[in-house]
């Protein structure tokens, strides 16, 4: 029986929940959340361990944190290390794949992770590890424990493995030479493939080409003291009485609040309604978040030409990327009609 | 939404603690924030001290957004 080792977040380790983000790492000698159920769909091996870690610590604090996760586990035993599901938490699923990662190359052992496509961990690490395509959200923990299973049994027994697509993980962009299941030739599948394009039949491509969308560089201001500068935030800060309704995940609506009179932004006229992070600071004080102030201060002092009256804001919490989109391009339509020359952009 | 902007040509300078996200999104200009519940200062110091903290990002996003660039750059302040 193979040993294995699972890393959940404070969460789903049942520490605690945003106010326990902050967890430095710990290990226990048993299976506790998902671990359990995960163990009960293994075959061949077994979860002897669980490692915690929130999830605040891990990103923030990233080699030190993994340092910390290597000391605890120096000294045992194991062949398969399991972090997740994580699936559009993103603090989770980067640190589930830079966990997965560290522990592969100090430990050398196969490592599984699982996260939805949009999770920013998967462009990140895709390329290094097995991040095994999961669903959005924590309903379909059932099934996303299923495939990491599948995966991990075909590792603990030795099984060959047919390739990102057959096995449900995210394209490594490893390109490898087979003979095709077919037998046939390269020149006849590429002269038939060009037979189909041709005469506009439908063809399956044997490469996928994957297209980097490369982001211009936007001309640096020359003086910012003759700027207009605008201030946008994903920390989701807005008026105590959230006039926009902006939800606290899953935003598809932002909103445009009038600051030219303020100073500051004040505590208990504006709040923080982010659901993906500890609200106690940005409560207290939204300028942590939104630095109206020392924005205010250097506009007064000439450093800032003049700061854009309206202040955008929305919620950066499993942001659905089309809708991302869509709402940077509303935005920009005030930019550009009033004359934006630069933006100060705060993501939490 | 970062990427959408600097599109149209307008300089944006990002201010997250998560790094590594903001450039695999594709953000050119980025300031490395103190940590995510609190990106513009350490809240655990005195009052002044947070809000000289704030002052000195925002001194920085705005060199970050002064600044030619030939690649994605990460402008530290602390």
């Amino acid at each position: 029986m193979k040993n294995v080792i699972m890393y959940l977040n404070q969460f789903f380790g049942q520490i605690g929940g945003e106010d326990k983000a902050d967890y430095p790492p710990a290990i226990e000698n048993k299976r506790i959340g998902p671990a359990t159920a995960l163990n009960g769909m293994l075959k061949g091996g077994e979860i002897t361990h669980t490692v915690i870690c929130g999830d605040n610590f891990m990103t923030t604090n990233q080699d030190d944190a993994l340092e910390q996760v290597g000391k605890l586990l120096e000294g045992l035993e194991f062949d398969l290390f399991l972090t997740g599901p994580a699936f559009m938490s993103g603090r989770y699923g980067v640190s589930c794949a830079q966990v997965c990662k560290y522990i592969k190359n100090r430990f050398g052992v196969p490592v599984i992770t699982s996260m939805f496509e949009e999770n920013p961990g998967v462009e990140l690490y895709r390329q290094e590890l097995y991040i095994m395509k999961g669903g959005d959200n924590a309903r379909v923990m059932g099934q996303d424990l299923t495939n990491m299973a599948a995966l991990a049994n075909k590792l603990l027994n030795n099984e060959p493995l047919k390739g990102a697509d057959a096995e449900g993980y995210f394209s490594r962009g490893i390109i490898k030479q087979v003979f095709h299941e077919t037998g046939a030739i390269l020149a006849d599948r590429a002269v038939d493939m060009l037979i189909k394009k041709l005469t506009g039949q439908p063809f399956e491509t044997e490469v996928k080409m994957q297209k980097a969308e490369l982001v211009p560089f936007a001309a640096p201001l020359t003086d910012t003291g003759k700027a207009k500068i605008a201030l946008v935030s994903t920390g989701g800060i807005v008026p105590v009485d959230n006039p926009d309704k902006i939800p606290s995940a899953s935003a598809t609506r932002w909103g445009r609040y009038d600051i030219s009179k303020m100073d500051r932004l004040e505590a208990g006229e504006y709040m923080s309604l982010h659901g993906g992070y500890d609200k106690t600071y940005a409560n207290a004080n939204p300028n942590v978040v939104a630095p109206l102030d020392a924005a205010r201060a250097l506009e007064r002092e000439g450093k800032i030409g003049s700061l854009y009256p309206y202040f955008f804001s929305t919620t950066g919490n499993y942001t659905n990327v089309k809708e991302s989109i869509r709402m940077a391009k509303e935005m920009i339509v005030y930019l550009q009609e009033d004359k934006v020359d630069g933006v100060i952009f705060v993501s939490t | 939404m970062v990427r959408e902007i600097e599109k149209t040509g307008i300089p944006v300078v990002h201010l997250t603690n998560m790094v590594p996200v903001a450039q695999s999104v594709g953000s050119n200009r980025i300031v490395k924030a103190v940590a995510i519940p609190h990106p513009m200062c350490d809240a655990s110091l005195a009052e002044e001290a947070q809000y000289r903290q704030r002052y000195q990002m925002v001194i920085k996003a705005l060199a970050a957004l002064s600044t030619g660039i030939k690649e994605q750059t990460v402008f530290t302040v602390f």
